[in-house]
């Protein structure tokens, strides 16, 4: 769907962006990943035309996006910024309201999308006459959320988006958004320079280093097969809870023992969505005081009871095996 | 005497004319600031997209406004002539420093986050400015405004300079007659003008912006009140006076020739330092001066005859404080030495040097009194000084200077010059309050500024030379302590001036035949 090709980027004598190519499909969820001044948000606001390249083309949908009009190619990509981009003299209505607006859609059209978005984002309808000012980080930041996504653009652009709020409201919104239909649906590039929310919310992650695209790939390549010794270094400081999330217990179902258990287990959850972390979190739930914890495979509808060590031994020959 | 009674019977009896006035003032200051709005807006929005171009606009604009203001209003007359239009060009110029300035800080300390934001969801570049920038700097412009109207309400007294109207007329009028209900009766209006429009501007500033349309609709009622100035369209088919503040006020000035004369002209009001050139580019075709005036001559103008007698003689002496002389009795001596040494034409002569010259009136000074064989090198000083002040005009320059030598060489005094001190009223009253030693008078000023003497008094006088000295001179003794030495010998009365060419070609030789001349225009 966006397809960037040999991107050169120079301010002065600078090279911000070296050679990058990326291909990006429709649906996927990128995170542009990497150091500060890694040139990250540079190539992010190459894709709507925000920075022209130097040299190189970007395509969406095989068009490159110079031939087209630059106010319409942007009205048709949300793109949501920090906190503070909200207009401060329009209202939260009026925010969510914009692009519809420039678009010229029909006014009860642009209101029921409003109200819609602000159901799905837990903004209760009276915020709809608030300012800016009167909204807290994490409130401004779900409007922002909205705004972006009111005329329904294919594409979401995110730079940094939750990089200002305190850890638990980032936490929190992060997991919100995760639910929503718009975010499964549309193709998604995010800045980030935090490597939790990059294997958290990235199908893929492009992680960059002084203006190169070092590796793109899936969270778990990175981390087992990193491209060089910069992808190593820069995850190796969070390498365990990396792993730990990033391994499901899908990927360690072949390497638990077969106890076949035939209660219901405590997970509601399909296994392929629960990740060891999640797992491994569940053994300290004080409620839980059991030994094991039974899970099900629903593929082929097997239950296996599962103790911590059972746990630890299979994510261990999962290692092993992923080194080889 | 009660002067708060006094200054209600000034507006009681001037009310029209205050009003006038007053308009002429909000009008002088809307159509500048408008003007300053429609061309700074867009320049501050200019240099806030090519940042290049800040430092000289901005520096341009910053020079403007430390061009002193009655300097400026000079400059613009050869251009524009005299009236409104030098006037609100002046403020108008005055205006845009501020308003650049705010336009373009309020553009560019916009979070680029937010102007980011705008292109970033497809805001075209006019539709970001409209939308987002222009609503957002909107309370700093709005700053720019109000500190421009405010300054310019200020300003625009000075418009009474030249012959565009506003409340400087009573102020400067007022000023000039000593007369301090008539300069309140200007001021107060003036003061209150200020913080109005300050309050207003101050409201303005707190509305949020939201809509371009807001913008657009304050901008409209701006301009909408500057249609309240309707520029006084000078009628140039008959002839035109241009008196200063001080003569439209005086019982022997503008007053003494309608009643006396029955003159009947249109006149503006203008200051003494632009009507010469006013008169001499034919902006003007009647107007008052003094009668040594160096100018006369330069510009080529003649001085109307007064058949009736309503000038009063102005004899010029030096005035000092009784306990002045009396501490420093080697003074009187030395200050009489000139007298009777100056008569009517070596001081025109004097003026021309300085006036016209344009030499330095102590360099003038000295070369007289080196011809009369007064001159001395100045003596080492004492431990005393002597203050002496003059008016803001040359002759009285020029006598200052002449003093000052005479003091220096003859005494063991020294001498501080006080010396632009803008009025008769200002100079009297730094007098009585010790902040000057002595200055040069003229008697006819003491007669009917200090004294006020009454119109029948005036009368009974006439232009008799001694009587009115022996008026002063006791008058003050007993009523300020102030003693008047003897007279230098010139007389600069008040006089009634026209073009050489006019005089000639209209056959007019007295203020009589002017009269009489207008009056069979009509």
């Amino acid at each position: 769907m966006i397809h960037v090709g040999r991107v050169y980027k120079s301010f002065g004598s600078n090279t911000a962006i070296d050679n990058v190519s990326l291909d990006i499909a429709v649906g996927e969820h990128v995170v542009l990943l990497g150091p500060s001044g890694s040139g990250k948000t540079t190539l992010l606001r190459m894709i709507n035309g925000l920075i022209t390249p130097s040299s190189g083309s970007i395509r969406i949908n095989d068009v490159d996006i110079r031939e087209r009009p630059q106010n319409e190619l942007r009205r048709q990509i949300g793109y949501v910024l920090q906190r503070n981009s909200l207009f401060p003299h329009y209202t939260v209505e009026e925010n969510i309201g914009v692009v519809p607006n420039l678009l010229k859609w029909d006014k009860r059209m642009t209101g029921k999308k409003i109200r819609e978005l602000m159901k799905k984002l837990h903004l209760p309808e009276t915020y709809l006459s608030r300012m800016p000012d009167e909204l807290s980080g994490g409130e401004a930041q779900r409007v922002n959320i909205a705004r972006a996504l009111a005329a329904d653009p294919p594409i979401l652009l995110m730079d940094e988006p939750f990089s200002a709020l305190d850890t638990l409201t980032r936490k929190s919104i992060r997991e919100e958004f995760m639910q929503l239909d718009e975010f499964r649906r549309k193709t998604v590039v995010m800045v980030t320079h935090d490597i939790q929310e990059a294997f958290e919310l990235g199908d893929t992650i492009a992680l960059l280093h002084q203006g190169k695209l070092v590796q793109h790939g899936k969270p778990l390549e990175l981390l087992y097969n990193p491209a060089d010794d910069f992808v190593k270094g820069f995850l190796s400081n969070d390498y365990l809870k990396l792993s730990l999330g990033a391994t499901s217990i899908a990927d360690l179902w072949n390497y638990l023992p077969v106890e076949n258990c035939d209660e219901e287990g405590f997970f509601a959850e399909p296994v392929g969505d629960t990740t060891l972390w999640k797992a491994m979190e569940s053994f300290q739930d004080k409620n839980r005081a059991g030994q094991f914890i039974a899970m099900r495979d629903e593929h082929s509808g097997e239950w296996k009871r599962v103790t911590w060590s059972n746990l630890m031994h299979a994510y261990r020959l999962l290692q092993n095996n992923n080194r080889r | 005497m009660n002067d708060k009674s006094n200054l209600w019977d000034f507006v009681a009896s001037h009310w029209e004319k205050l009003l006038g006035q007053t308009g002429q003032h909000i009008g002088l200051t809307f159509m500048s600031i408008s003007l300053a709005i429609i061309v700074g807006v867009p320049m501050g929005i200019l240099i806030s997209r090519k940042r290049n171009l800040s430092p000289p606009i901005l520096g341009f604009a910053g020079v403007l406004q430390t061009i002193p203001s009655l300097a400026l209003l000079g400059l613009l007359i050869p251009v524009l002539g005299i009236g409104a239009k030098p006037a609100i060009a002046a403020l108008f110029l005055y205006g845009l420093l501020p308003i650049i300035r705010n336009t373009y800080t309020g553009i560019t300390n916009i979070d680029p986050e937010i102007k980011e934001a705008a292109s970033g969801l497809g805001m075209s570049y006019r539709q970001s400015l409209l939308k987002v920038e222009l609503p957002l700097a909107m309370p700093v412009i709005l700053a720019g405004i109000r500190i421009a109207t405010i300054v310019n309400v200020g300003v625009a007294t000075l418009a009474a300079y030249i012959a565009a109207g506003g409340l400087g007329e009573f102020i400067f009028g007022g000023i000039s007659l000593n007369n301090t209900t008539m300069m309140l009766a200007g001021a107060i209006p003036a003061a209150i003008l200020a913080l109005l429009f300050d309050f207003v501007l101050s409201r303005l500033q707190k509305i949020r912006f939201r809509k371009i349309a807001g913008i657009f609709s304050i901008m409209a009622a701006i301009v909408l009140l500057s249609g309240f100035y309707i520029i006084p369209s000078l009628d140039r088919s008959k002839l035109l006076a241009g008196f200063t503040p001080e003569f439209m006020g005086r019982a022997d000035g503008y007053v003494g020739l309608k009643q006396i004369y029955g003159l009947n002209i249109p006149t503006v009001v203008i200051n003494d330092a632009v009507m010469y050139k006013a008169i001499f580019e034919k902006k003007l075709d009647v107007v008052s001066g003094y009668g040594t005036d160096g100018r006369i001559d330069a510009y080529q103008l003649v001085s109307l005859e007064d058949d009736r007698k309503i000038f009063p003689p102005y004899y010029a002496a030096p005035i000092i404080k009784e306990q002045t002389l009396r501490r420093f009795p080697e003074l009187e001596p030395v200050l009489n030495l000139l007298a009777g040494r100056i008569n009517d034409s070596i001081m025109t002569f004097l003026n021309y040097q300085v006036d016209y010259k344009h030499r330095e009136p102590a360099d003038v000074a000295r070369e007289f009194l080196e011809k009369q064989n007064l001159y001395k090198p100045p003596r080492p000083v004492g431990k005393n000084t002597i203050r002496i002040g003059s008016k803001v005009f040359d002759e009285q320059y020029i006598l200052a200077s002449l003093y000052t030598q005479l003091i220096r060489g003859y005494t063991d005094l020294d001498v501080s010059p006080k010396t632009g001190l803008g009025g008769t009223k200002i100079c009297f009253d730094a007098l009585m309050n010790d902040q000057i030693d002595l200055y040069p008078e003229y008697t006819g000023t003491g007669l009917t500024v200090m004294l006020q003497a009454d119109s029948a008094t005036v009368r009974r006088l006439g232009a008799d030379k001694e009587a009115v000295y022996d008026y002063v001179q006791t008058a003050f003794n007993e009523q300020y302590q102030v003693k008047w030495l003897k007279p230098v010998g010139f007389n600069n009365t008040y006089a009634v001036m026209m073009r050489k060419e006019d005089v000639q070609r209209l056959g007019i030789r007295t203020i009589s035949d002017l009269s009489g001349y207008l009056n069979v225009q009509k």
